[in-house]
């Protein structure tokens, strides 16, 4: 209960009772503290004329990682005798060093700095403002105000550098890069053979082919590598999703999304990201560092929620994502999913999806016991036939252990050709 | 900080305790409170300095009703109201800077609470000392006006607070 109505109650009580029990001492008893309610109202603060600038030292670090946020208020009206200063620190945002909540006096002009250190986990944080809460002496009576100083942070999740990332889309783009087109032209890999046409380099002449065949000359060609459109695609729908005390799988969806599209954007192609969740979010594809950026406080603000019309991936906005570009789909799959992924390979989207365990990853939280056991076989064959029904229908799929680290899954799975592009009877 | 307010706990305990003095039970009483609440602002409880307010100053009440020493009682609310004031003073305290902040503010806040407690035990010294007759119809209107004016003040006061949420802080 407020201080106020503590006094203010034990004044009236003693008053009461004082004229009740015809007692004067008892009314002398409620004068010390209507002295102290008076000082109170005598001291108390005026109207509260504050300026409150707010500096961060950085608006975007990585997990765990201390941001220094430094405050400065200055009194531009009365002298006020305690003022307490709480900036509102976004949760779970923690303080590391110093305070977020100080107490002082400020004279009329006067000027007052603090300074702490937060950290956190992935996210995005809006600091809303500063609330001040001047009182006199006494702390009875008090003026309560949150000045607006907006600020923002975000807490990036964790990159983990991929070596190459072998994808081959139907599709690539006329800007060199590394992706193999499908196309004769320069390159490094060889190609086929190829009449000699006026203009063409001498030194790409297939001087063999040439004396097999005298009536002309013939040329290597070799495949060209170019730069391809990849759509990243994250599942954040929450029923997706297993927590447990350890953390949650969409952490881990998160933190491969963000590895591929560092990756992806490293080796040149034009990269977009949709987040499907409670709501769609969509970062329009480009290419290089800024959308690396982009992407990443993307990721960073992401969140899991439920919509009755992305329950489902029948609603993928296919628009979005340009015809025949690689996508990539993060998620653990869900059952109902099978027909929404079969049509999209239908439409000619060339689909590598990366699906974090979930079965593996909530067995680890429950207690031991036939029924489990039970329910845990039930439950992974059941994932085994959709995943294999996935792979018959020309889909890649990685199953992801989150136990062991997406590098070493991404390095195994996706740093050369996989199987299903080698060409049959050849070697690797 | 810390100190102070246990010895003024103590002396608020003590003085109840020598008005009390005839009944062993209620001194004994008095003293497992005092050191309630003392445990309890060591602890950093804000409750039990609440809890020490209302029973003390019921208990200087109830004293006097049964005709304890008048002095010992006014001296206990006092001592009392300055102990719980000093407890919730001591945790806003803890936000405070530097340790010549925290000086400065101890300073500020102790002479503007002893000047209080000057002034209270001034004025209810001389109301105690003071007879005055009054009629039951003149009791009455003063009793009247009292709650009234007090009713007034309280609403100017949380008026003056704004609409905002309460915070913790100064509760």
């Amino acid at each position: 209960m407020n201080r106020l109505l503590w006094v203010s109650f034990l004044i009236m009580g003693l008053i009461l009772l004082g004229l009740v029990t015809l007692t004067g001492a008892l009314l002398a008893l409620a004068i010390p503290l209507l002295i102290y309610l008076g000082a109170g109202l005598l001291y108390g603060p005026g109207a509260l004329k504050l300026k409150v600038t707010r500096h961060i030292s950085a608006d975007r670090a990585s997990k765990n990682t201390p941001v220094d946020v430094k405050i400065s208020i200055t009194n531009e009206g009365a002298h006020l005798e305690e003022v307490f200063i709480e900036d509102l620190v976004p949760r779970p945002l923690e303080v590391l060093q110093g305070e977020a909540k100080w107490l002082t006096s400020l004279r009329s002009g006067a000027t007052v700095e603090f300074s702490y250190a937060v950290s956190g986990e992935r996210g995005y944080y809006r600091f809303p403002g500063v609330q001040i809460t001047a009182s006199d002496h006494l702390g009875l009576l008090r003026k309560r105000e949150i000045v607006s100083e907006p600020g923002q942070l975000f807490i990036l999740p964790e990159v983990i550098k991929l070596r190459r990332v072998e994808i081959r889309p139907r599709r690539t783009r006329v800007y060199s890069g590394l992706i193999p087109a499908r196309q004769g032209g320069p390159g490094v890999e060889f190609f086929g053979v190829r009449s000699y046409q006026p203009g063409d380099p001498l030194r790409w002449i297939n001087w063999k082919a040439g004396a097999r065949h005298p009536q002309g000359l013939f040329i290597n060609e070799f495949e060209q590598e170019r730069v391809a459109d990849v759509g990243i695609i994250l599942d954040a729908r929450r029923r997706s999703d297993i927590v447990s005390k350890q953390g949650s799988l969409f952490e881990h969806a998160i933190q491969a999304a963000a590895a591929l599209a560092d990756a992806f954007l490293s080796s040149g192609n034009r990269v977009g990201m949709l987040i499907y969740g409670g709501h769609l979010d969509w970062t329009f594809p480009s290419y290089g560092r800024i959308q690396r950026e982009r992407i990443l406080r993307a990721l960073a603000r992401a969140e899991q929620g439920d919509s009755l019309i992305f329950e489902g991936l029948e609603h993928l906005p296919t628009r979005l994502l340009p015809a025949r570009s690689q996508l990539v789909l993060i998620s653990p799959l869900l059952k109902r999913d099978f027909d929404a992924l079969i049509r999209l390979r239908a439409r000619g989207y060339p689909l590598l999806i990366i699906s974090p365990d979930p079965i593996a990853y909530e067995e680890k939280t429950l207690r031991g016991g036939q029924d489990v056991e039970l329910a845990v076989r039930i439950a992974r064959i059941e994932r085994e036939l959709l995943l294999r029904q996935l792979r018959q229908a020309g889909i890649a799929i990685i199953d992801w252990p989150v136990d062991m680290p997406f590098h070493r899954v991404a390095q195994v799975a996706l740093s050369r050709s996989p199987f299903w592009f080698r060409p049959i009877g050849r070697k690797s | 900080m810390r100190h102070l307010v246990w010895i003024i706990i103590g002396v608020a305990t003590v003085s109840l305790a020598l008005g009390y003095a005839a009944s062993t039970s209620l001194v004994l009483g008095l003293a497992a409170l005092g050191f309630l609440w003392m445990f309890g602002h060591g602890r950093g409880w804000g409750w039990t300095s609440s809890v020490g307010l209302i029973v003390f100053v019921s208990m200087a009440a109830f004293g006097l009703w049964r005709g304890a020493s008048p002095l010992w009682m006014f001296f206990a609310v006092v001592a009392t109201l300055v102990a719980w004031d000093l407890d919730h003073f001591s945790h806003r305290l803890r936000y405070a800077p530097e340790e010549a902040e925290a000086r400065g503010l101890l300073w500020s806040h102790t002479r503007r609470m002893a000047a209080v407690a000057g002034v209270g035990l001034l004025l209810g010294g001389i109301a105690l000392s003071a007879q005055v007759s009054l009629s039951f119809g003149w009791a009455l209107l003063l009793g009247f006006l009292s709650i009234w004016g007090l009713s007034r003040a309280f609403r100017v006061l949380r008026q003056s607070e704004g609409s905002r949420d309460f915070s913790s802080f100064y509760q």
